[in-house]
């Protein structure tokens, strides 16, 4: 920089003198600025894309931890059609053996069959969308057809541990906003915890009870009550801790990943006991009910994966 | 004809098992819980087997099993169908009794093979009662003499010694033991020894 004395007075001139000469050092200097500025911003999007990548294949590893536990009920599920073609096959043969086989009950055994086929592959279907690998949706999601889809999922489970598992949907249609198949994962880990948790209850006692209701706020509760061991000494905190599990060989991260999907969801999830013995899991999330416009969080942005939400 | 008694409750599967098992020439009754089976009348003498599923909601295929012996009328060997191939079940199910144990998908020959040995069973089994109880009522139709003469003859003692102990003439025993002969439906001795002597199954019993 250089000074420059004027005829008239001995004063230096001003360093910030727009003279071209002393531009391009600052210029140079915020350019440099700037561009590190991007750079860190690239990088720290790519650090996000890479943990919500992450994020969402815990979210897959966790979803397949939660279908192992059902296995042996979705195997038996397919079973069950499977025996019924091959014995109405078995029966067909029989009958085109006789001297004046039977058309009428012949035709009845062929649409049995069909029958059969389309059970076992409405299991394999409601399973596929939860195993195979997906981005995150965002997308109109009907609640209670979900629910009860997620009931039907585990209908063959629940009977196999003699839970009597109950749902009472509210009134009405109830609108979500997000990943379905997140969702699902949500309420079938909790679904699932409730029967794991009446384990040592008497078969007569063992009911879990699923029901949603509209709030005057925007939001819909979901509910997921047991009648089991409940909370104990527990901490409804630590319950969401990873890698918490009062389970034999379970992995602890069900409920921490639920909270996750809850938190992108811009939702809440709490537990708290049941009167009478038991827990109770309160789940909350933006909802539309029927067809008045949504409003509030619903009408925002789909799902954040970017950042965990804290608890509403 | 012989019964065959499905009780399972998985509808589809019922019907086609139902199917088969009547074009294989068996009266078929169906039922949804074992609690529908032990209220319904049993037919009389006709042979019959019950097809049971293992997983039955409520009372469950194993309790229905156990509690057959308490009603005679509704105990049939009994072949098991189950959807999982547990193995602490299926050898709890044998051990209490069960006539076969055959896991889902069935191949049709080997159920109707299953079903056959059942039936067969029941018909021995039933054959076996028929003379025990054909046994019982004669038994209980000798007068106290010749009771006591039937066992004397089972000990191996002689009419000569009989006949002293029990103040009669020897021919007396003689016609005795051929009216207590008659009465039994035997000809021989070694076939009189193997009546009495062989272990008698006690009803509700396998072998």
């Amino acid at each position: 920089m250089r000074i420059r004395l004027s005829p008239t007075n001995h004063r230096p001139a001003s360093a910030t003198s727009s003279r071209p000469a002393c531009k391009w050092p600052v210029l140079a200097a915020f350019a440099a600025v700037l561009l590190a500025l991007r750079a860190q911003h690239r990088a720290l999007r790519q650090r996000r894309a890479q943990a919500r990548c992450e994020r969402n294949e815990l979210a897959r590893a966790s979803r397949i931890a939660l279908l192992g536990e059902l296995s042996a009920s979705i195997v038996h599920e397919i079973r069950q059609p499977l025996a019924a073609i091959l014995a109405n096959a078995d029966a067909a043969s029989l009958l085109l053996a006789q001297p004046a086989p039977p058309t009428d009950v012949l035709r009845q055994l062929i649409a049995d069959i069909r029958a059969s086929n389309q059970r076992a592959n409405d299991v394999m279907h409601r399973l596929r969308a939860l195993l195979e690998r997906r981005e995150v949706q965002c997308l109109e999601v009907d609640l209670l057809a979900l629910l009860d889809d997620t009931v039907q999922l585990l209908a063959a489970e629940a009977r196999r541990r003699r839970v009597d598992l109950v749902f009472e949907p509210g009134p009405g249609d109830v609108v979500v906003l997000g990943d379905r198949v997140q969702l699902q994962q949500l309420f079938l880990n909790l679904l699932i915890n409730a029967m794991d948790a009446m384990r040592g209850t008497a078969p007569m006692a063992r009911k879990v009870e699923l029901t949603t209701h509209q709030r005057g706020d925007g939001q819909v509760e979901v509910r997921v009550s047991d009648r089991g061991h409940g909370l104990g000494s527990h901490a409804p905190a630590t319950l969401f801790a990873p890698f918490f599990t009062t389970k034999a060989g379970g992995m602890g991260v069900g409920l921490s990943v639920a909270r996750a999907i809850l938190g992108a969801h811009h939702g809440s999830l709490h537990a708290a006991p049941r009167d009478g013995g038991g827990t109770v899991f309160t789940v909350r999330l933006p909802s539309r009910h029927g067809t008045r416009p949504a409003a509030g969080p619903l009408a925002a942005a789909c799902p954040t994966p970017d950042h965990e939400r804290p608890r509403a | 004809m012989a019964i065959v008694h499905v009780i399972d409750d998985d509808a589809p599967l019922r019907n086609a098992l139902e199917r088969l098992l009547s074009a294989a020439g068996y009266e078929v009754r169906t039922y949804l819980a074992a609690g529908d089976y032990l209220v319904a009348p049993p037919p009389l003498a006709r042979p019959a087997c019950l097809l049971l599923d293992l997983q039955l909601p409520g009372v469950s295929g194993l309790e229905l099993q156990a509690a057959l012996s308490r009603h005679p009328g509704h105990d049939h060997p009994v072949v098991f169908i189950s959807g999982t191939a547990d193995v602490r079940s299926s050898v709890q199910a044998m051990r209490a009794g069960a006539s076969h144990f055959l896991t889902k998908p069935i191949d049709g020959d080997r159920l109707l093979a299953a079903i056959k040995d059942a039936v067969d069973l029941d018909m021995t089994l039933h054959e076996r009662h028929a003379r025990e109880h054909q046994l019982q009522q004669a038994l209980r139709s000798l007068t106290p003499r010749e009771r006591q003469v039937l066992d004397g003859v089972c000990a191996g003692r002689l009419h000569k010694q009989m006949a002293a102990e029990l103040g009669v003439s020897e021919r007396t025993i003689k016609s005795d033991r051929a009216r207590i002969m008659r009465a039994l439906g035997v000809t021989a001795l070694p076939d009189l020894m193997k009546l009495l002597v062989t272990p008698r199954p006690q009803p509700g019993s396998r072998p």
